[in-house]
Parts: structure tokens; sequence; C-alpha cells
């Protein structure tokens, strides 16, 4: 007979789980007892959010579903971070955690918490176990829950008693029910659904002046192949949004780059101008659309989504399918034809030629020095020498706007970044999940000197298992994001953004027995990041010291439509936000 | 009822609705409802959970006061969950007892 630990285990390794990113306790202890006589890889990490972001980074990466365990109480509490930051992106993660005897439930007993009912609006799902025959058919329903349709994090509850229990009989004994509602991942459009594509079809013909909108659906989709195919046949420009960059390339001379709050001019001058709009798996969320009255105002606005509930939430809509992103555009391409779109990219291509990205000079700040190292010429100089599918992570803030705009991507799968929640510290650890999912691709964290000191203890998970990401911290000595807010609605009130006092980076991966460099100027840049990305030995750290009071430009204010994006820093103070942030 | 702040959402445009929702019964189904309209600030004014002839299924009915677009989002939201198998508007014509007026329903969620 086996233990609901030990059927747990089993059922996860025929599941073809490889590695779970995990902290143990005692109420979670029978479980990594199991684990002890399996061929899963246990990657023990340093913080349990850290292992929620690894493991979100791992499916990220992958396509395939992060498994994380931890023990009751604080353990599981420190997950919920990467739960939203999961949720919010629609990645597919399950996260197991041992809780106390059930025979204890609700008696404040050690270690005890409500796992269940603090986790339940941050999952897609979530389950309490309660009979250990309940365990294998839930694993299994939980891991396929967490990959279809709209992927999402899952998360099982298991008492402690329940895992250590013996099996009555032969399990699987009980069979949860089927999910039918959602749709399948892959295989064929039903009638309607062909039908509404070619609905959108339609529209597209009347098209004069098209733009494509990837989102993170295409991407998850898989359907770059097939937007480049429509991109290409209809002669349309593309623009991507942060977590939609790699659902097409990036590089492509139909390519606007990203949209948005931070995105480029002309792809936010685009969809000012655009006739039509088509997004294929962005939600319009409130960082592309700050203003949804004045969103795309000249534009039929089309949308492909898996999940009916996007449809018509943030924008009007004139027409949609609720599809698989690649089978939609598929079907669509079927009923498109070329456009005659030369004069609209001759527009975008003079307003592009007239605004392009710009590295800030720092002007009309005081106390800003042109001769510092600038974060955007790092980016660059790393872009420039790392391998095309190189998989890039960041952490949020400018350096991950500044990496969004410099480091173009072009292959899906290779940019992971929290966008929805905006996870400071999510660069680190996403890097050495993406490395252990991809052992053979060249993982590259971009992270702040803020968000990296957050989850900095994970430099021993990286260094331990030997993992050849880099790390390049972008140290401004603030919270630049921040201070940049304050600088420009605030009047320059700086306050609780100052990070002075960081320590010494390249001692503390020396700790860590960790390779480290450090630049601050242009002259040796391109040596030291050809060095980095060339030592394998483990991972390696470049501490990069840049000018301080660098802005990311163009800037969208909250609440803002792109007819109001800020170009360049203003000679005047901005007035306060509507938006929130 | 327990004393709820009135959020100004039954100002503009709010309007009262009764939904009912077939579930599968689960751990937490109660709960996840009823964050659906918590994380939005909204109270459910009523709230009925039946037992349907299978052991497994529960019908839940519930009024509750907002605009037409929290509506739709609350019913989104609510088709989303996992445990709910079909959601309807109930039309008031078809109603044995009547919704109360609105103005009783914002009496009943400000006093
Ligand atoms: C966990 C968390 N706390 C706070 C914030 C708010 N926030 C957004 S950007 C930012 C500054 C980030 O600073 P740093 O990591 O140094 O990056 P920089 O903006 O300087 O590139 C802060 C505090 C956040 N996004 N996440």
């Amino acid at each position: 007979m086996l233990s609901g630990a030990q059927i747990l285990v089993r059922e996860l390794e025929q599941l073809g789980v490889t590695h779970i990113f995990g902290y143990p306790g005692g109420a979670a202890i029978n479980i990594f007892d199991a684990l002890y006589d399996s061929s899963i890889e246990v990657v023990l990490v340093r913080h349990e959010q850290g292992a929620t972001h690894m493991a979100d980074g791992y499916a990220r990466a992958t396509g395939k579903v992060g498994v994380v365990l931890v023990t009751s109480g604080p353990g599981a509490l420190n997950t919920v971070t990467g739960l939203l930051t999961a949720k919010m992106d629609s990645v597919p993660i399950l996260v197991i955690s041992g809780q106390t005897n059930s025979t204890n439930l609700g008696k404040d007993a050690f270690q005890e918490a409500d796992v269940f009912g603090a986790t339940l609006p941050l999952v897609k799902h979530n389950y309490l176990v309660l009979d250990v025959d309940d365990i294998a058919p839930t694993v299994r329903f939980a891991y396929e829950l967490a990959s279809k349709g709209r992927p999402g994090p899952v998360l099982i509850d298991i008492p402690k008693d329940i895992s250590g229990k013996k099996t009555r009989g032969d399990y699987p004994a009980k069979l949860v029910p089927k999910v039918d509602a959602e749709e399948p991942k892959s295989g064929k459009l039903t009638v309607e659904q062909a039908r509404d594509c070619k609905n959108l079809a339609d529209l597209i013909k009347q098209s004069k002046r098209p733009l494509l909108l990837v989102g993170n659906g295409a991407v998850i989709a898989g359907a770059q192949k097939e937007v480049l195919e429509l991109a290409e046949k209809l002669r349309s420009p593309v623009t991507n949004t942060l977590l939609g960059k790699g659902g097409f390339p990036e590089s492509h001379p139909l390519a606007l780059g990203m949209l948005g709050m931070h995105g480029t001019a002309y792809a936010n001058y685009a969809t000012t101008r655009c006739d039509l709009i088509l997004s294929i798996g962005s939600r319009f969320d409130d960082r592309i659309n700050g203003c949804p009255a004045e969103f795309c105002p000249n534009a039929k606005i089309l949308h492909i989504d898996i999940d009916p509930t996007e449809i018509g939430r943030s924008v009007r809509t004139d027409a949609s399918v609720v599809a698989d992103a690649r089978l939609a555009v598929l079907e669509i391409l079927r009923h498109a034809d070329h456009l005659d779109t030369d004069e609209w990219l001759r527009e975008l291509k003079s307003y592009r030629n007239q605004n392009p990205l710009i590295i800030d000079h720092g002007e009309g700040v005081v106390g800003g020095d042109s001769h510092l190292l600038r974060a955007a010429q790092v980016l660059t100089s790393i872009y420039n020498s790392a391998p095309r599918n190189a998989v890039v992570t960041t952490d949020v803030g400018q350096h991950q706007m500044w990496a969004a705009q410099f480091m173009l991507t072009d292959g899906a799968r290779n940019w992971l970044s929290s966008g929805g929640a905006g996870t400071m510290g999510f660069g680190l650890p996403a890097a050495i999940g993406a490395q252990f999912g991809r052992p053979d691709a060249t993982v590259i964290a971009i992270v702040g000197d803020g968000g990296f000191q957050m989850v900095q203890a994970e430099l021993a998970t990286a260094a331990i298992h030997k993992l050849p990401i880099k790390i390049v911290i972008i140290d401004n000595q603030c919270l630049g994001m921040v201070r940049q807010w304050q600088e420009l609605f605030y009047q320059n009130r700086l306050s609780s953004v100052s990070l002075h006092g960081n320590p010494d980076f390249v001692k503390l991966a020396a700790a860590y027995d960790i390779k480290a460099f450090y630049v601050d100027s242009t002259s040796n840049l391109e040596e030291v990041v050809n060095e980095a990305l060339s030592y394998q030995d483990g991972p390696c750290l470049i501490h990069a010291q840049v000018q301080n009071e660098d802005n990311v430009w163009p800037m969208i204010p909250a609440g803002k439509s792109a007819n109001e994006m800020v170009l360049a820093h203003p000679k005047s103070q901005l007035p306060m936000p509507t938006g929130s942030t | 009822m327990a004393k709820a702040h009135n959020h100004g959402f039954l100002n503009c445009g709010s309007e009262r609705t009764r939904l009912e929702l077939k579930m599968r019964r689960s751990l937490g189904m109660i709960a996840r409802v009823a964050l659906v309209f918590s994380r939005r600030g909204l109270d459910i004014a009523q709230f009925k959970l039946e037992e349907t002839k299978s052991y497994n299924r529960a019908t839940v009915i519930l009024d509750f006061v907002g605009s037409p677009e929290q509506l739709r989002a609350v019913k989104a939201d609510l088709t989303k969950l996992i445990d709910v198998e079909s959601l309807r508007e109930v039309p008031e014509a078809s109603l044995n007892h009547p919704l109360p007026s609105l103005t009783q329903m914002q009496a009943a969620l400000t006093c």
C-alpha cells in the first residue's frame, strides 16, 4: 500500500514532471520523504517566493507546467506573490502545499494558515484534499487545468495526515469530473468559430491602415509562424504588448515594437492612425489602453481571445472570435488577401524616422552627468553580442522598459517578464527556472538594484547548480521608475527612492563563489559583456553602474491616450496623472 | 442586514439583478462566488444556496445592485469559476417574490 505522498509523487512522475522547486517543513515532510526515492529533481530554493518565480520562469520558457512544493503556514503564504504573478500573466504553475493535520484544521494549530482561503482570489482554481483517495485524481486534474485553455496557477493544499495515510485500495479510487467548458488547445475550430474568423477576414479586407496587435495569447498558443504569415500576406504593420514580445519577430521590417505606456512612439502613433486593429491574444489592459474612450479612435477593433470574458472587457469591440490564437489566425489566413498598404507603411516609416527610440541624456535634470554609462547602452551591447535566441528575463522598473525597447525579441518564449503583476524580484529566479527548463539556452536576467535585492538569496540556488545564467544588475542607486514619477509628477520630491548604501555587488557575488564583473563606462563595456556571455562554468554577474537620473521615453502618463504621449523630457512639470500606476 | 457602506455605486445607472447559478458542489464554492463581488466593492443583498436532486450539484440564487458594467464584469468572472456550470439572469417577471425596489435595497445597504 502506498501513502498519499507516494501517490502524489508517482502521479507527478507520470505526468512528466522532472523538476520541483521547493522548500521543506513539517507539514510537507511526508512528500519530501517520498521524493527521496524519486527521479524528480528537487531544487532547494532559498525562499518560497523564489520557488514560485522559478516554476513560473520554467513554465514561460518551456510551455510546460512548473511545479512548486512548500510547507504549511508561512511557507505556503510566501507563494502568494508568485501565484498572483502567474495568474496575471496566464502562466501554468502547480503549487503543492503541506497543511496541518486535517483533524487540527481551524484550531490555529502550529503553522496552520487558511491557505485554501487565502489563495482563492489568486489562482485559477485550488483544492484542499481531505481524502487520500482524492490525491491522484486531484493532481492529474489540477495539472491539466493549469495549462488548459487560458493557463494559470493551481494550488493543492494537502494536510499531513492525508499525505501520510496509506490508500485503502488501488488508486485512483475516485475520479474528479472533467472540465469541458474550455477550448481545446489544439484541434479544430467549431463552425461558429470559423464563421467568426471569416467575419474578421472580411473586415480586414476593407482596411487601408491595418495594425496587428500581438499579445501573450499568441505566444502561449505558439502562433508565431501563423502571425508572421498573416502580417506578410496583408503587409500589415505589427505591434506587440510587453508580454507579446516574441509572438512576432521584433526585428522584422513590419514590426513597430512594443506599444503602450513606454512603447515606441511609432507603435503608439500607429494606434491613433490605424483604421483597423486586430488583437491576437492581447487583453487591451491599461498598460496599452490608459484611456479606453480614446483608444484607436479611428479603427474597427477586432479581438481574438481564448477567454470569452476578455471580449469587450476593456475596449469596445467591433468583431471577435473566441478561440485559440493559432487556430484563429490560420483560419483568417485562408480568407485573407494582400492589402495595398504602401502609403500606410510610408507614413509610419517617416514618423519613425522622426521619432526614434532615444536614450535619455538627462537634460533638464539637476546633477545629470551625460558622461556616465547609461542603462540602454548596457542593454544594447548585450543585445548585440548575445545569441538571437537568448532568453531574457527582467525585474520590474525602468530597466525592464529599456530592455523591452532595446533588446528586440524574435522568438516566442524568449522574453520572460512580469507584466500584469509587475513583480519586482521576478528576474533572477525566473532565469534560474528558465535555465533548468532550457539547459542549452543562453539565459540573461536583467534586474534592477532594487528588485535584485528582494531575491538575492537565490544566488545560492544558481551557484549550487552551476547554472550559467548571466545576471545583469542595472544599478542606478535608486528605485528608478518611482523616482521618474516623483521627478515628473511630484515636483522632484524624492521620497524613499534612494538606494544609497547598496552592497558591493561584486563582493556579494564572490561570497557565493560567483564570477562577477564591474562596469561603469563604455570603454570596457563590450569586453565585459563578451566575457560574461562566454562564461559557462556557472552563473556570472555584471554590476553595471549607470547614470542615476535617466528617464524612460516615450511615456504616456497613466490614464491618458496615445495622443498625449510625451516623447522626451518636458520643459515643465507634467500634470498629475489620472490613472493609478 | 449587517451595516454596509454605500460605496456610491448605487447612484449612477445602478440596477438590481437576480442571478441564478447552477454549480458543482465543492469546497469553497460560496467563497469563490462571494469574492467576485467583494473584490469590486459590491455587496450581495440576498444569497440562497439550494440543494438539487443531484447530491453533487447546487443552485445559488443571489441579488445584488450594480451598474450594467459591473453586472457584465461579475457575470464574466462567475462563468469563469470552475464550479459554475451555468449562469442566468432571472427576469423580474418570472419571480414569485418580486425583487425589493431599488430604494428598499439602497436603504438596506446603507442603514
Ligand atoms: C514587489 C514590488 N514592490 C514595489 C513595486 C513598485 N515599483 C515598481 S518599479 C519600482 C522601482 C524598481 O527599482 P529597481 O529594481 O532598482 O529598478 P529601476 O526602476 O531602477 O530600473 C518599484 C518600487 C513593485 N513593482 N513590486
